[in-house]
């Protein structure tokens, strides 16, 4: 198969013309003889003799001024050498000054960092106390809240606000390990004991143990564990909640703050109410035998961002065209659910989005015409006067450029579809998402460039018919947890999607060019999420 | 047996020391493909012999500035010759087409078959700003934006008028589409 093109190609840029006889003689003599002086030289004579002593003359008057110059600039150096020693010194003392300085600053931060290392550690059994307090009375909350609806399920919940803000990241521990969740059921029964009453530490140990045997033959579904046992075999053994209490924050430590602890999806309530009395909680557990069920954790985030479109052609058209359109800006937004299945993180929900590119072009025409203008004008040979001017229809060309600015707009609603994967730093949450985003198209207009260089309208009616298009995504997001059951999100994405007018490439019935390209867009995204703690539902 | 290559670089050599036989020699091996590009741009004979001297006198007194590196002097000299070419024809008044070739048609398979002369003299049959664009483009290979460059033209406008070109030869030769092939199987 070739192309004409290629074939008209490969023949005009091979052709060569001999020329008539003599013609080529002849037109090396007219060449010779203007580029005649710059070959003089090499042919030497008086005229080059002349022009070389010049060039003798020139050599010896710079070589005069070299000599002047060098002389010049010699003294000078001599002046100079007396002033170097003296900027040796000044050098030399705006180093000391700045090695004393960095001394200096280095004395001092070495000061800082012994103090904030003191202060470090006499805060850190403060901070390690606060932190397994504040996620286990969260654990516990959840269980009595299910277990128990007469129970107000804040009323174990004795930790103050001062450690909710202390240890906003409770979530860490993963909720679908029973065995963590048991063993912070036991130690979230001590500690509160022990900071309510400290004087009868001996009968609410008893109590406590009393009540987490109670409460974990009243979950069948969560098997116990050997941490739990654990636990509850040093409460008993020690009689001392004090020392029950370190254990168990030594161990929530070990678990809850282990890198190595699977991420949690939601956060369960923190309440501020009054502790309910254990012995009350002992008889109401008493009282209920209930089956337990675990629900489904999840979340929901609310986004709205910016989404930075930029279109390029796909087809084999003229890659030039493409710097014709520039990125410009829309709207995003959406909700979207999050949860985890199979031991991963899932997302999925509604979106809307705009996608808005810009058209920078000067489309030019040329249009031949018929005007009137000047035909002929007569000159006289011998005096140059000119003696008659004849105006009449003459062919010229009309040329016109039109220069085009328009904003090109393609909204759609979207069902995204994404997997994520993220890590805990403390309070903050990174992580990225692979997916997909399933676009209903419901408005585009615009305009395009054609093949022959012109400027072409598309709408809704003339775009593809199968409004359904998709875009694979990706998406680094960072989040902070501003509250026990709500993170800040702010992320990135990035999407390519087809944009085609008609896969076949040819111009459609009302004149509508047929083009294919793609749009490529990034999104910056702010938004919210709410966790949504695992519900206990009781039969 | 000489080096062509080597003896082209000895020839610029001599070129820049002026010497003349050298000139004559590089004048000799450049002359047909030179005429052959201006001719492809210039309708006149005699213009053509105009653009050629100028071109020439242009090519000797700047051989210094050929640099062996980026191309072939042939190249150079090709480029060159068809800017010279194009300045002139922006001097000139847009050449009439000749009497008779807007009338001729000819076969898909002439662009194959057809001789260069011929088949130029078809070609030279289209409106001038046409044919400038679409030799600049397709056989000599410049982007729009050098051949909006030198024409003095937007780039943009290149581009149409190229679309316009290939519409007229696609016209002429009656072809469909960018295949030659099989419209020729078609016709036989």
């Amino acid at each position: 198969m070739k192309n004409w093109e290629d074939i008209l190609r490969n023949r005009l840029s091979s052709y060569q013309e001999l020329g008539a006889p003599g013609q080529e003689e002849a037109l090396w003599n007219a060449i010779e003889s203007q580029i005649a002086p710059t070959a003089s030289g090499t042919e030497g004579g008086s005229s080059n003799s002349i022009g070389s002593w010049g060039r003798w003359g020139i050599a010896a008057a710079a070589a005069v001024v070299l000599t002047m110059g060098l002389i010049h600039y010699t003294g000078g150096d001599q002046q100079d050498a007396e002033a170097v020693p003296k900027m040796a010194e000044i050098t030399s003392v705006s180093e000391i000054k700045e090695v004393a300085f960095s001394s200096s600053i280095a004395t001092s931060t070495g000061e800082q960092i012994t103090v904030e290392v003191q202060s470090l550690s006499l805060s850190t059994p403060a901070v390690a106390s606060a932190v397994p307090a504040a996620s286990v009375n969260s654990k516990v909350q959840t269980q009595t809240q299910s277990s128990s609806p007469a129970l107000n399920e804040s009323r174990l919940a004795s930790t103050p606000t001062e450690q909710k803000t202390e240890n906003p990241a409770p979530s860490n521990v993963d909720a679908t390990s029973s065995s963590e969740t048991e063993a912070g059921a036991a130690r979230s029964i001590s500690t509160p004991g022990y900071t309510a009453t400290a004087e009868n530490a001996h009968e609410f140990a008893n109590e406590a143990v009393q009540i987490t045997s109670e409460l974990l033959a009243s979950l069948p579904l969560i098997p116990s564990t050997d941490q739990t046992e654990e636990s509850i075999t040093k409460e008993k053994g020690d009689g001392s909640f004090a020392d029950a209490t370190d254990i168990g924050n030594k161990k929530v430590d070990a678990l809850d703050w282990s890198p190595q602890a699977a991420p949690l999806i939601f956060l369960p309530k923190l309440n501020k109410e009054p502790m309910q009395p254990l012995s009350e909680l002992a008889l109401n557990l008493q009282q209920e035998n209930q089956q337990i069920q675990i629900r489904m954790p999840f979340a929901l985030r609310a986004y709205a961002g910016l989404n930075l479109s930029q279109f390029a052609f796909g087809d084999d058209r003229d890659p030039e065209l493409n710097t014709y359109f520039q990125a410009n800006i829309g709207a995003g937004g959406g909700l979207m659910v999050e949860f985890q299945k199979w031991s991963q993180s899932f997302a999925v929900g509604m979106a809307w989005n705009e996608f808005i590119q810009h058209l920078d072009y000067v489309e030019h025409t040329e249009y031949a015409v018929i005007t009137e203008g000047i035909q002929t004008i007569q000159i006289n040979e011998v005096t140059g006067d000119t003696m008659a001017v004849i105006t009449g229809d003459v062919v010229g060309i009309e040329q016109q450029a039109r220069y085009v600015s328009h904003y090109n707009r393609y909204r759609a609603f979207a069902i995204p579809l994404e997997w994520q994967q993220q890590q805990y730093f403390g309070p903050w949450q990174l992580g990225i998402g692979l997916g997909a985003l399933i676009q209903f198209r419901s408005y585009a207009e615009g305009r395009t460039i054609g093949t022959d260089g012109l400027v072409a309208d598309y709408s809704e009616g003339n775009l593809s018919q199968t409004r359904v298009n998709w875009m694979p995504t990706g998406r680094l997001f960072a989040g902070f947890f501003i509250a026990p059951e709500w993170r800040a999100d702010l992320s990135i994405s990035s999407g390519l999607q087809p944009f085609n007018n008609n896969a076949n490439g040819e111009t459609q019935l009302d004149g509508a060019p047929a083009w294919q390209g793609r749009l490529v867009n990034g999104q910056v995204q702010i938004g919210v999420t709410r966790f949504f703690a695992a519900r206990f539902q009781s039969e | 047996m000489t080096d062509p290559k080597r003896e082209e670089e000895d020839w610029i050599a001599a070129c820049i020391r002026g010497d003349s036989g050298a000139q004559r020699k590089l004048f000799g091996a450049l002359f047909p493909y030179l005429k052959g590009a201006v001719q492809r741009y210039i309708f006149d004979e005699d213009e053509i012999q105009d653009v050629l001297q100028e071109a020439f006198i242009l090519i000797f007194k700047n051989i210094d500035m050929f640099d062996a590196k980026k191309g072939k002097l042939r190249s150079w000299a090709s480029r060159i010759a068809i800017n010279v070419a194009i300045t002139q024809g922006k001097r000139r008044q847009r050449i009439q087409e000749l009497p008779g070739q807007t009338a001729l048609e000819v076969k898909p398979s002439a662009i194959e078959t057809l001789a260069l002369s011929d088949l130029i003299s078809v070609l030279k049959g289209m409106p001038k700003e046409q044919y400038e664009v679409i030799n600049l483009y397709i056989v000599e290979g410049y982007s729009h934006k050098e051949i909006g460059e030198m024409l003095g033209i937007a780039a943009e406008l290149s581009r149409q008028r190229l679309t316009r070109a290939k519409k007229w030869v696609m016209e002429r030769f009656k072809l469909s589409g960018g295949e030659l092939v099989p419209k020729m199987q078609n016709l036989s």
